[in-house]
């Protein structure tokens, strides 16, 4: 690693997260080699006014052998380190007010992020949340933006998800961790860690071996917002931490959207309200995302790829079924009382219509319209 | 003088005859049990002296040696404790000796009265099969041995009856021999009481037909429980063979003392999840004693909270699943309890419970419902041929007064199903489409076609395993049985295929 990278290492080990005090001191410095030197000397003139804690940091940083270390380990473990100084850093991320010192990268972080678009939401998301943001996170990445998450539980996971079983594109995604590059958050994530690796980019402004603790997460959601040119919510709940990233990417400048939902639901609480207000736009789909950055957005509906069945081809009981869907989810026992038919024949069609993609199951044996896979046609 | 007086022990669910011997000489007063006996049988001497006293004989004032030959094996129990006093009578001459060919059992009371001891049908099938058909037991057994077909069963009340018996001053009338009447169907819920759940009804009549292990899995409330207490009214009839190996199991256990001699209704066993593997298969020290699951035979072995049991004991019913049969192995002794049971098994969606309800918010990440799920090895998940969620029960439910079908009913069908599956299995050692090897399945469920293509994309959608496969197959074997069908239809493996849908465990 070279001279300046080896700096900005030391000097982001000793002020350990707060941006802050990084620029702060780095503002004192026209060379950071000197400054190093004269931490070795134990020359504190320049340094009288930082802390003890800092100041420890800082001496046993300094130290050439702990560099070596530290470098070696980070090029063991193929951890690449970008400083503000070096042409992968993300150009809106130095816009923002405290800019991370160094981030700390896994996976190929392009030079120029092809319109990254942050997709944020609850962590104990409902089945539609998930749904939505796996195909959200699907379109965007398809029409060559990059999707940009927290890779936590729930709308986070899904929208990466989404986003890599998209065929094109380069970089389609971008994790940003709330730990160190080595800690897999949360438990179970190493599977997605890696596709996300290969194909997109992991990075966090944590030091290696930092945990999970709660007070690193809105400092990460920061970076999420801030990378991106825009952010949409779906799914936050009355008071959640998904609207406070919402504010925050507010105040950076960044166009917020939000995913409606129905308003009895306490999941969509969050969402919804910021559409009343007018803090974010209502979207339904990606397109009407990508129409605000770019002028080839595509179709504007969020089924544009649903295959199309006619309503005969679904046979006797399977066109009751079907009526009875478009009524509301229901399960199977009420399916039996709505439609006249024996509890065998129910199931064998109900089998034939989960395969064809014409609805779905939920948990506790309910059904729904499939309506994203399958748009039922009726003969004119 | 020398006196003996055949009586019986109980290995397992095997008999060996117990000869009791007992010399008497003069000497110093003496009385010694000899032949490995157990405390109880070392305490037969204390009741034994009481008894006969309060019985209006003399305890001979000798030296008394009684043993229990065969003497290597050990004698347990208080069976002994009437023929040791016959045998001292006979031995000091006051009594003739016991016909030939019979056998005495028996706990004595101090005032003489005889009281019932637990294994009476066990040691008289086996004993009858040995040539033995004379047999005297005590009066509260005596339901259970009289149906023994073409043995004598002579109901004892006391020693001075017997006694009177034996001497010729006041016969005791031998039990009337019982005929098995059919089996009974008193105790479980019926089908009719359970409100709405049509579905889940009508997986519990395949499940039955086929004799296919059932995984019953929704939200608290949904009425899982209330389902599987409902399963052995739809179980058939149990034959006379089926309920006598029942009733020989539980008579081991002490638990037919005073009833009505024989168990004509399907078990239905229901352990708590806190139950040792020991409980659940079997064990004990010197005499092994069947566990749950052998209690269970011919009946349901029910597990509510399937995920909460211990890790161990579920892998401990792996085998019994497959054999129907187990052998708990100690160091002291060795035992066999035939164990085929229908095994219906209960879970709630995740920990909180309220996964897939609409009417209360799961608070469940789902890390904890995977580690939940996880508990089940997919071993034992293989060896569970169908997966049922059940739905909520609204109040219209509840309060709907459309009759639902009776178990009656249900029964008729499934009696029908059952009997094809014997007959198509009369040559293959089977009796039900559970049983089914690799060879069968292939020869008797033939997808092609339409059925193919379904089987196909069931078995890339769901990543079946290539045992969960199988087991499609012969659901679906069983749901075309239930209609009469020779052939297996495609809607036939469509439905089938539902009950492997679960999405519970297809998710995570």
């Amino acid at each position: 690693m070279d001279e300046t990278t080896r700096n900005y290492l030391w000097l982001n080990y000793a002020t350990n997260t707060n941006p802050r005090l990084f620029y702060e001191l780095l503002s004192r410095f026209d060379d950071l080699s000197e400054a190093r030197e004269a931490i070795l000397k134990k020359d504190f003139e320049s340094f009288s006014d930082v802390s003890e804690t800092v100041r420890d940091r800082l001496i046993a940083a300094a130290d050439e052998r702990f560099l070596d270390r530290y470098c070696g380990w980070l090029e063991r473990n193929d951890v690449k380190v970008v400083t503000p100084e070096s042409d992968e850093y993300p150009a809106l991320l130095s816009e923002i007010y405290d800019p991370p010192s160094v981030l700390f990268c896994k996976g190929t972080l392009p030079k120029e992020l092809p319109l990254p678009i942050a997709m944020v939401g609850a962590r104990n998301c409902t089945d539609y949340g998930r749904e939505v943001a796996e195909l959200l996170g699907e379109q965007l990445a398809e029409r060559g933006a990059t999707v940009v998450t927290g890779l936590a539980a729930g709308i986070d996971s899904a929208s990466a998800k989404g986003a890599l079983s998209a065929g094109s594109s380069n970089c389609p995604v971008i994790g940003v961790l709330g730990c160190g590059i080595d800690v897999v958050y949360p438990q179970g994530s190493g599977k997605l860690y890696e596709q996300v690796i290969e194909r997109g980019a992991l990075i966090t402004e944590f030091l290696p071996k930092t945990p999970p603790l709660q007070q690193n997460f809105p400092i990460r959601n920061r970076i999420v917002s801030g990378i991106s040119r825009g952010v949409v919510v779906i799914e936050a709940g009355e008071r959640s931490g998904t609207s406070i990233t919402a504010d925050c990417a507010r105040e950076q400048g960044r166009e917020v959207f939000a995913v409606p939902g129905r308003i009895t639901d306490p999941m969509s609480v969050g969402t919804n309200r910021m559409i009343v207000r007018g803090e974010a736009k209502p979207v339904t789909c990606a397109a009407e995302i990508l129409t605000e950055f770019t002028d080839d957005a595509g179709d504007d509906v969020l089924n544009g790829a649903a295959k199309k069945v006619t309503f005969t081809s679904l046979g006797a009981i399977g066109q009751e079924i079907y009526m009875a869907l478009l009524q509301g989810e229901k399960d199977a026992d009420e399916l039996l009382e709505w439609i006249d038919c024996s509890a065998q024949d129910l199931n064998a069609a109900l089998t034939r219509l989960l395969f064809s993609e014409v609805i779905k199951q939920l948990p506790g044996r309910i059904y729904a319209l499939d309506t994203i896979h399958t748009v039922v046609t009726f003969d004119q | 003088m020398l006196a003996k007086v055949e009586s019986y022990g109980l290995l397992g669910l095997n008999g060996y005859p117990v000869t009791v011997e007992t010399d008497i000489t003069a000497g110093l007063p003496n009385y010694d049990t000899v032949g490995l006996p157990d405390a109880a049988v070392k305490e037969s001497r204390e009741r034994v002296q009481a008894a006969i006293r309060h019985s209006g004989f003399a305890f001979p004032t000798a030296r008394i040696t009684v043993n229990l030959a065969p003497a290597d094996l050990k004698k347990e129990g208080s069976v002994y404790d009437l023929p040791i006093a016959l045998s001292i009578l006979i031995a000091s001459g006051c009594l003739k000796p016991v016909p030939h060919g019979a056998i005495v059992l028996g706990e004595l009371a101090l005032d003489g009265a005889v009281r019932p001891i637990s294994g009476i049908l066990p040691m008289l099938i086996d004993a009858y099969h040995k040539g033995y058909s004379i047999f005297f037991v005590p009066k509260d057994n005596a339901a259970e041995a009289a149906y023994i077909r073409g043995a004598r069963v002579f109901p004892v009340e006391s020693l001075s009856a017997i006694a009177a018996h034996l001497r010729g001053e006041a016969a005791i009338a031998p039990a009337d021999a019982k005929p098995f009447t059919g089996g009974t169907h008193k105790n479980a819920v019926d089908f009719s009481e359970i409100r709405g759940q049509t579905a889940a009804k009508r997986a519990a009549e395949i499940a039955v037909a086929g004799n296919h292990n059932i995984l019953l899995c929704g939200t608290p409330g949904s009425g899982k429980t209330m389902l599987a207490r409902a399963i052995p009214s739809i179980l058939p009839d149990m034959t006379f063979e089926e309920a006598l190996e029942t009733t020989k199991i539980h008579s081991v256990t002490g638990a037919m003392k005073g009833t009505e001699g024989l168990i004509t209704e399907r078990p239905f066993r229901s352990p708590h999840h806190g139950a040792s593997a020991a409980s659940l298969i079997g064990g004990g020290g010197s005499r092994i004693l069947p566990g749950e699951i052998s209690l269970a035979h011919n009946g349901v072995l029910f597990l509510d909270e399937l995920p909460e049991f211990h890790r161990d004991v579920l892998e401990a019913l792996r085998q019994p699943l497959e054999d129907g049969e187990v052998t708990v192995s100690r160091a002291a002794a060795r035992a066999t309890y035939p164990a085929k049971f229908l095994l219906v098994a209960a879970m709630n969606p995740c920990p909180c419970g309220n996964r897939g309800s609409r009417t209360k918010p799961c608070t469940c990440t789902a890390a904890q419902i995977k580690r939940y799920a996880g508990r089940i090895s997919g071993p034992l998940l293989d060896r569970i041929d169908l997966h049922i969620e059940m739905t909520e029960v609204g109040y219209r439910e509840i309060t709907e007064r459309k009759p639902a079908e009776r178990s009656e009913t249900v029964r008729a069908r499934v009696t029908a199903a059952r009997a094809i599956q014997r007959e198509r299995f009369k040559n293959a050692g089977i009796r039900t489409n559970a049983e089914m090897n690799g060879e069968l399945i292939r020869r008797f469920c033939n997808p092609t076609g339409e059925s193919e293509k379904l089987l196909h994309d069931a078995f890339k959608r769901l990543q079946l395993s290539a045992r969960a496969y199988q087991r499609v197959l012969k659901v679906a074997r069983t749901i075309a049985d239930l209609e009469n069908s020779e052939t297996i239809r495609p809607e036939h493996y469509a439905e089938a295929i539902q009950y492997r849908s679960m999405t519970m465990l297809s998710d995570l």
